[in-house]
Order: structure tokens, then C-alpha cells, then sequence
């Protein structure tokens, strides 16, 4: 790919990002390129060498913060005109309703997967404490003479330990799950304000 | 195997400290001399691998955060990025050699309780 095939790419794919944001990366890349070409290297070389567009974007996007996204996209490309504003102003009890709707929707959802985790988690603790009490009122019963029971009691505690330490397993998996999703969710959210181009 | 398993799962260098342990590195590769980041890039990677898009974010990270400077110089007809470092960039420096010795401290620790485990 030649360089300036790689500059307008790259351009393009940070179509939506906040003017300064795009200039700066995009002359930091033809920097880095003509460096490496300024060394000897040819142009399709030293632009294979500085990476491809997808890490180039990535790691863009991760470093601008959300708010900044924001407020570019919140900020019209030219002036309202006069009958926009009006019908923006009316159809505000609409419009700003259904986006309150959409963010608790995706709060309420977020919300709920993080309550599973919790709900795991408090299962552990259960499963944990449980052979405690069991253990001593198993060996209550061993010293009253009630043997089946006594074994049964502690066998059971002996289980609910061990099922414990396998659950505590997947609970930290899901912790781990839940951390790389919230992640992931974020970048879907920041390249939706980037744009299609980014998000390929 | 349980090496590449444990890579995919993103279990290799933390991913944080990675982080900072680069930003210290680029840090270090300006302490002398002002420098740009084609030449960054290679006074660091014999040392740790490091691409041109990992250093883009963390040289903004660094002038975010008033460690280093940025100057444009005329370079053969075109414009380069010069990046120097301040005050702040030399404590973090040092700051990070401190919080070394207290890692190696860590390190050692581990090393010895797994060779007892072995014995």
C-alpha cells in the first residue's frame, strides 16, 4: 500500500473524529512513515512497518476520551436552520425521552448481568459457610450416638466445601468475562461516535 | 502449551503494567536528548517489542500529563514531532526506579517460596 493510499484510508476511517484529533494522528503517521523511507526503506515497506489501519484506529480511538467523542458528535456540521430548531424544540419530550429509555435500558441490562455475578458469588459464600455448621453438628450427632447421620452431615459439609472451591473458580471467570465484555462494550459504544469506516 | 493458553486468555504482561512499564521506557529514551518518535521506537525495541500505534497513545498519555514536551522542527522540506522531557517526566523516573527495587523484593520472594515448594 502506497502512503498516501494508507493517509486517506486512515483519514477516512477517523472521518467522525474531532478535527485536531484527526490532524495529529494523521501527522504522526505520515511522520513515522516518512522516517522509515527517509532510512532506505520503500514506501510499500515502510507503511506495512508502521502497522495496519485496524491497530492504527484502535489505538487512536482507545487513547481520545469518550467525552470528547461526544461532543463532536453533539456538534452539528453547519447552523440549524431556523425550522430545525423549532422542531427539535418540540419534539424534545420525544426525543430526549427515548434516549433516557435507551441508557436505562442498556444500564438496567449491564446492571443485571453484573447482579448474576454478585448472585454467584453469594452462592460461594453459602456454599463456603455452610460445612462449618454442618461439620459441628455432625460431630454433636457422632458423639450423641446418631453415626448415619453424623456421617451423612459431614460428608455433606465435606461436598459443599469442595463444591465451593470449584464455584469460586467460576465465579472469577465470570468476574474476568464480565471485565472483558464491559471493555468491549465501550469500544462498540466509542466507534459508534467514530463511524462505520472505524468500526471495520 | 499452557503458555500459548494462558497468552490467548490475555494472561501474558499485565496489560497495565505493560502500560506503565512502556511509558517509563519512552520516558527514558528522551532523558538525555530530545528525540522523535521514529527514533524512540528503536532505542526501545531491542529491549521491548513496541510499535509505532502502541507508542502514539502513550506519547499523547505523557504530554497529557505534562511528563514531555513537543516542539515541530523542519526536517528535508517536512515537518517532525521533537519530544522532550520535563520535570515531571525525570520524577517518574525515578519514581519507577524505587518501585522496582520493591518488585524485585516481590520477585525474589516468589522465587524462594517456589523452590521450597520443590524441595
Amino acid at each position: 500500500m502506497k502512503k498516501h493510499e494508507f493517509l486517506q484510508s486512515l483519514n477516512a476511517r477517523l472521518e467522525r473524529l474531532p478535527e485536531r484529533e484527526r490532524r495529529e494522528s494523521l501527522a504522526y503517521y505520515e511522520e513515522m512513515i516518512d522516517d522509515r523511507m527517509e532510512e532506505g526503506l520503500g514506501e510499500d515497506v515502510a507503511v506495512a512497518a508502521v502497522g495496519t489501519l485496524d491497530e492504527a484506529v484502535l489505538h487512536i480511538l482507545e487513547d481520545i476520551p469518550m467525552t470528547r467523542l461526544l461532543k463532536k458528535s453533539m456538534t452539528p456540521s453547519r447552523s440549524l436552520r431556523a425550522w430545525e430548531i423549532v422542531l427539535l424544540i418540540l419534539g424534545s419530550p420525544i426525543w430526549i425521552s427515548l434516549i433516557a429509555v435507551a441508557f436505562a435500558c442498556v444500564i438496567a441490562i449491564y446492571a443485571s448481568l453484573w447482579s448474576v455475578v454478585i448472585s454467584l458469588f453469594a452462592v460461594n459464600v453459602s456454599l463456603a459457610v455452610v460445612p462449618i455448621g454442618g461439620i459441628l453438628v455432625g460431630f454433636l450427632q457422632l458423639f450423641g450416638g446418631r453415626v448415619g447421620g453424623a456421617l451423612f452431615l459431614i460428608g455433606s459439609s465435606i461436598l459443599s466445601a469442595g463444591l465451593a472451591i470449584f464455584f469460586f473458580l467460576v465465579c472469577k471467570a465470570s468476574v474476568w468475562m464480565m471485565a472483558k465484555l464491559s471493555r468491549g462494550i465501550w469500544m462498540v459504544i466509542k466507534r459508534m461516535f467514530v463511524g462505520k469506516g472505524a468500526a471495520r | 502449551m499452557r503458555d500459548i493458553v494462558l497468552r490467548e486468555r490475555g494472561y501474558s504482561v499485565d496489560n497495565q503494567m505493560k502500560r506503565g512499564l512502556l511509558d517509563v521506557c519512552v520516558l527514558s529514551a528522551i532523558k538525555n536528548e530530545d528525540s522523535y518518535g521514529y527514533q524512540i521506537i528503536k532505542d526501545i525495541k531491542p529491549y521491548v517489542e513496541i510499535s509505532e500505534s502502541t507508542l502514539y497513545p502513550i506519547l499523547r498519555r505523557l504530554e497529557a500529563a505534562k511528563m514531555l514536551t513537543v516542539r515541530t522542527v523542519e526536517h528535508n522540506g517536512r515537518l517532525r514531532k521533537y519530544y522532550r522531557i520535563t520535570r515531571l517526566g525525570l520524577g517518574r523516573i525515578e519514581e519507577f526506579k524505587k518501585e522496582w527495587n520493591e518488585i524485585i523484593g516481590i520477585y525474589q520472594f516468589i522465587m524462594k517460596e517456589g523452590n521450597h515448594e520443590k524441595a
